[in-house]
């Protein structure tokens, strides 16, 4: 049930426009980070609150609702926002991916593939992927005015030199629409081939650093390489231990005092989806 | 054509003020391929603030800087639209500057350092670019087999030579220096100016070198010009400068070098 006592999504009529209309704009220039007016929310900076007051904008009575966090329904963050957004809008929660017409997560794409109508929010710690090259923000944005991404490649360039290969396992850089620079957020790199050309539609919220940006619907998203090291995903030699599933996002779970490993599926709806298929 | 005539770069009374403070006032210098010029005078006479402004750092309060450009032809530096100014920076004009921890990503690996010139001139190909760096590190008498640490655990006479790589990785017409050697013991000092000159010729470079040191000036430099209080006081052939000076601060300066 709604809490009355707040406005429809928590903040008031008048922050929300002021938010769709940052999206919009996002949406209109694909990667391109749009300033918004980020609001003190109940919980702290880090935990959400960009794309928390994302939801509290876009979401209508209609709406369909699933979080996650790491890939999982059930952990404390996911349950802390779901039960939040719930509160102040009262729309529909689920945990099936398939049935959610708007999916918050950190972290994670799930692997159920995205239809065509739904919207995924993530959250965003650092929205410039180029901050750890240059610390001036007046800098930054001319870089992506003028195309200027060629020292990105020397984060490629190091790892290359030291390890033989590209050791960034998430937020790897992406161009998207064929220009922009952006971070896909603290998604593993596994996940980065699932942004490119997706059905739904992907907007990103930072809170703290007062940002949004989007990738509209099936558009193109490659993923920083060089041409003689073409970009690759992990892959586990295990399959998970649950649902035996052999071409997810595995996590390592050590459990016990004398480091027994388990590997299992992050995205638990997805788990439980080939679980019951064997049953 | 006038063969060797063709100024690469030339600048018609360009001044610099910080403020009510003169940076430097209507200099008037040309510069062409293959040329080694010095710019001497004491500390505070305007000479760092001109290689700034000749690369493209800061902007003339007033005045011309002409380039010629592999690029876009002949260019007025100061009407040019940022983005080609930038342009130019990164590939035809390399900026030496006195701290290499100014010029240098210092939590980059060295060959990075150098690679980085190259990746910002479109290069997208790894084993390109590495190849590149190894090649003006080896120039610069660097050791390959360091490539890989940080400029930090090199000394300060090697992180200079790595900015040298560096600028020189993306083959630039015109080299500005500012005090490359000052700060350096003389035994390194005259091997990195050796390695310098041979490169200069080479690549038939023209090149500015800022620097208050006459010896080094007169070693290096085919023509000088002298300046104080953000003034070009004197110019001409570097030996004329300094074996007949004219001007009573130029004396001053020649006088003043201590004798072996």
């Amino acid at each position: 049930m709604r809490e009355r006592s707040y406005n429809f999504g928590y903040l008031d009529e008048a922050t929300k426009r002021s938010l769709r209309r940052a999206i919009l704009k996002s949406v209109a220039i694909p990667g391109h980070q749009i300033p918004f007016g980020s609001r003190e929310m109940p919980i702290a900076f880090g935990w959400g609150t960009g794309a928390l007051q994302i939801n509290c904008a876009l979401l209508g009575p209609t709406d369909t609702l699933k979080v996650i966090d790491q890939g999982a329904d059930d952990t404390v963050n996911a349950i802390s926002l779901k039960k939040f957004l719930h509160r102040m809008t009262g729309v529909r929660l689920t945990e099936q991916t398939s049935q959610a017409s708007v999916i918050q997560t950190r972290h994670r794409i799930p692997e159920t593939p995205l239809r065509a109508g739904q919207i995924m929010v993530y959250q965003v710690p650092i929205p410039e992927p180029l901050r750890f090259l240059e610390p001036r923000e007046i800098e930054t944005r001319k870089l992506h005015a003028y195309g200027e991404y060629g020292a990105m490649y020397l984060k490629l360039y190091e790892d290359l030199a030291h390890h033989g290969e590209s050791k960034s396992s998430y937020d790897h850089p992406v161009t998207v629409n064929g220009y922009r620079l952006s971070a896909p957020s603290p998604i593993p790199k596994f996940d980065n081939p699932k942004l490119h050309h997706s059905p739904a539609l992907q907007l990103f919220g930072a809170g703290r650093e007062q940002r949004c940006y989007a990738i509209p619907p099936y558009t193109n998203v490659e993923s920083l390489s060089f041409q003689d090291h073409p970009f690759r995903v992990q892959s586990w030699e295990q399959s998970c231990e649950q649902c035996g599933s052999n071409n997810s996002f595995l996590d390592e779970l050590i459990v016990d005092d004398s480091g027994k490993r388990r590997f299992v599926c992050s995205d638990t709806d997805y788990c439980h989806q080939q679980l019951s298929k064997l049953l | 054509m006038t063969f060797g005539y063709q100024p690469l770069l030339s600048t018609h009374k360009s001044s610099f003020y910080y403020g009510n403070q003169v940076g430097c006032h209507e200099i008037s210098l040309e510069i062409v391929s293959g040329q080694f010029l010095a710019v001497v005078g004491e500390s505070g006479s305007g000479k760092s603030t001109l290689l700034k402004m000749l690369a493209g750092e800061i902007e003339p309060s007033s005045g011309q800087i002409t380039f010629q450009s592999d690029s876009y032809g002949k260019v007025d530096l100061t009407q040019l639209p940022e983005v080609r100014r930038r342009q130019l920076r990164r590939k035809e004009i390399g900026l030496v500057t006195q701290r290499p921890s100014d010029g240098l990503r210092m939590h980059i690996s060295v060959g990075g350092n150098v690679a980085e010139r190259v990746l910002v001139n479109g290069v997208r190909h790894y084993g390109q670019a590495r190849e590149l760096a190894r090649h003006w590190l080896q120039k610069l008498e660097l050791d390959l087999e360091r490539m890989d640490e940080l400029p930090t655990r090199f000394s300060i006479g090697m992180q200079q030579r790595v900015q040298i790589a560096k600028v020189l990785a993306s083959s630039p017409r015109l080299l500005l220096l500012d005090e490359p050697t000052s700060g350096l013991d003389v035994s390194v000092q005259a091997r990195l100016l050796d390695v310098l000159q041979q490169i200069v010729r080479e690549q038939n470079l023209a090149v500015i070198l800022v620097t208050h040191d006459l010896a080094v000036a007169r070693m290096m430099s085919d023509s000088m010009v002298v300046m104080q209080n953000g003034r070009v006081v004197e110019s001409g052939l570097t030996d004329q400068v300094l074996d007949d000076p004219q001007h009573a601060y130029t004396q001053l300066l020649t006088s003043s070098i201590l004798p072996a």
